[in-house]
């Protein structure tokens, strides 16, 4: 009796598979009929509003987990495209100097005076204050004294020389004074009177012994007309004026009008 | 009795939801999941109508072929009748182990049926499909793992003595 009861028991646990395989069998050979399309319609019809959803929104996080995963991947592509960026930057700074240089030749040969023998050289940076050094010297035929320029603007005078570097005094050195002429800013060709400058050691240049008739402004062109140098180079302009009562003199400020902080190409004119 | 047959027909419809969730996210099958877990477990005639209805609609809402899924699962629970009977599940590995290739099994057979079903030719299984059966049956498998522990371990805090792992269904 007891092992008929337990037979009966193992018979009921293969109720549920065989009902499975029955009705998946009966479903699969009507799918392969193709005799299936309204128990599909049904199905969808029921069904869709529901997993639709919920269909979207495991894309929706499969798509967020995935970009998570891709986060390394992210990285080294990032890293190689900065790569990439540091050898663009490098070849638009080099191009930006060669046009810089292209823009300082064009200027010099533009002179009046093209008889100077000049040698180009590239500004290596300061070395104290109010000194500028080159990457040329006395292998390129640069001695103490050379006036060095850009186009019609004086720099400064070179005061040190060695093989390959020369150092430049700027016209904002204490060390700096040269006896200048003063045009009009209206009319270039017009010489209002003569000066003398000196460095101040800050950020301008004074200039001193201005005639009180000479009628000179705010904005009047300063040109150098010193032995020391190369005639007809202008320093700067004017910038400011102060009269004194009792002189008969009128001093100021020059600015140059050249950023010397900002050179990169200059010409040190060797025989003039 | 009203109960039942409303919470079959809510429960029905939120496991449709949530094995299209997992099947979108490349989870394991939820259904496969209840369907093989709950046999020779829970005898509910309720869950089991709704399992079957659900298994049917999932091959056609899935796009596998209508009868897929409740073909593939019915030769996983013959097999896994089969293995009940004739090997004794007293040890831990004995126990657990048929799971994992019942689940294997179940993925294997759905990927078959459903390339049959969709193109009338038998499918090319990859190592990463082989790769992902796997992790999936063995998810499964933990998850079964861990329903029995925490059954367990109910059973032992609610003070009835503990008796073996698992649900276990007792006759009077």
């Amino acid at each position: 009796m007891k092992k008929r009861k337990i037979e009966v028991v193992k018979d009921r646990k293969i109720v549920l598979p065989v009902i499975f395989l029955v009705l998946g069998i009966l479903l699969f050979s009507l799918e392969l009929l193709k005799a299936d399309s309204a128990i599909d319609t049904a199905i969808h019809w029921v069904s869709d509003p529901v997993t639709v959803g919920s269909e979207n929104a495991g894309e929706s996080i499969s798509d967020y987990l995935g970009i998570l995963f891709d986060i390394p991947k992210v990285q080294k592509e990032l890293n190689s495209l900065k790569v990439k960026l540091f050898n663009y930057e490098s070849q638009i700074a080099y191009i930006s100097i060669l046009e810089e240089e292209n823009s300082s030749l064009r200027q010099e040969l533009n002179l009046g005076n093209k008889e100077h023998v000049y040698v180009e050289a590239k500004v290596l940076g300061n070395v104290q204050e109010n000194t500028i050094r080159i990457n040329a010297g006395e292998n390129q035929g640069i001695q103490i004294g050379d006036t060095v320029s850009l186009g019609y603007s004086f720099v400064g005078i070179v005061i040190d020389v060695t093989e390959d570097i020369s150092t430049i005094r700027s016209p904002y050195s204490k060390s700096s004074t040269f006896k200048v002429r003063i045009a009009s800013s209206e009319d270039k060709k017009d010489l209002i009177g003569t000066a003398v400058v000196v460095g101040s050691g800050e950020e301008y240049i004074s200039i001193e012994n201005i005639s009180k008739n000479s009628g000179v402004k705010v904005g009047d062109y300063v040109i150098l007309n010193d032995e020391k140098v190369v005639d007809n180079l202008v320093l700067g302009k004017i910038s400011e004026l102060e009269s004194d009562p009792a002189s008969i003199y009128v001093n100021g400020k020059v600015e140059t009008v050249v950023n010397l902080a900002e050179l990169i190409s200059v010409f040190v004119c060797t025989e003039w | 009795m009203v109960i039942e047959i409303l919470a079959s027909i809510v429960g029905l419809f939120a496991l449709l939801s949530i094995e299209h969730l997992f099947i979108s996210l490349g989870f394991f099958s939820i259904w496969a999941f209840l369907t093989i877990y709950s046999y020779q477990k829970l005898h509910s005639p309720f869950l089991w109508i709704s399992l079957i209805l659900v298994g049917g609609a999932l091959g056609s809402t899935v796009g596998i072929g209508t009868g897929t899924y409740l073909l593939s699962v019915a030769i996983c629970l013959l097999l896994l009748y089969l293995i009940k009977s004739f090997i004794p599940d007293d040890s831990f590995l004995a126990k657990y182990l048929p799971y994992i290739f019942i689940f294997f099994l179940f993925y294997i057979l759905r990927d078959v049926f459903g390339e049959i079903s969709n193109n009338g030719v038998f499918p090319s299984i990859q190592w990463s499909d082989i790769l992902s059966f796997t992790i999936s049956s063995i998810v499964s498998t933990g998850l079964v793992i861990l329903i029995d522990l925490a059954y367990v371990q109910f059973r032992h805090n609610g003070g009835i003595s503990r008796k073996g792992t698992g649900i276990e269904i007792r006759r009077r």
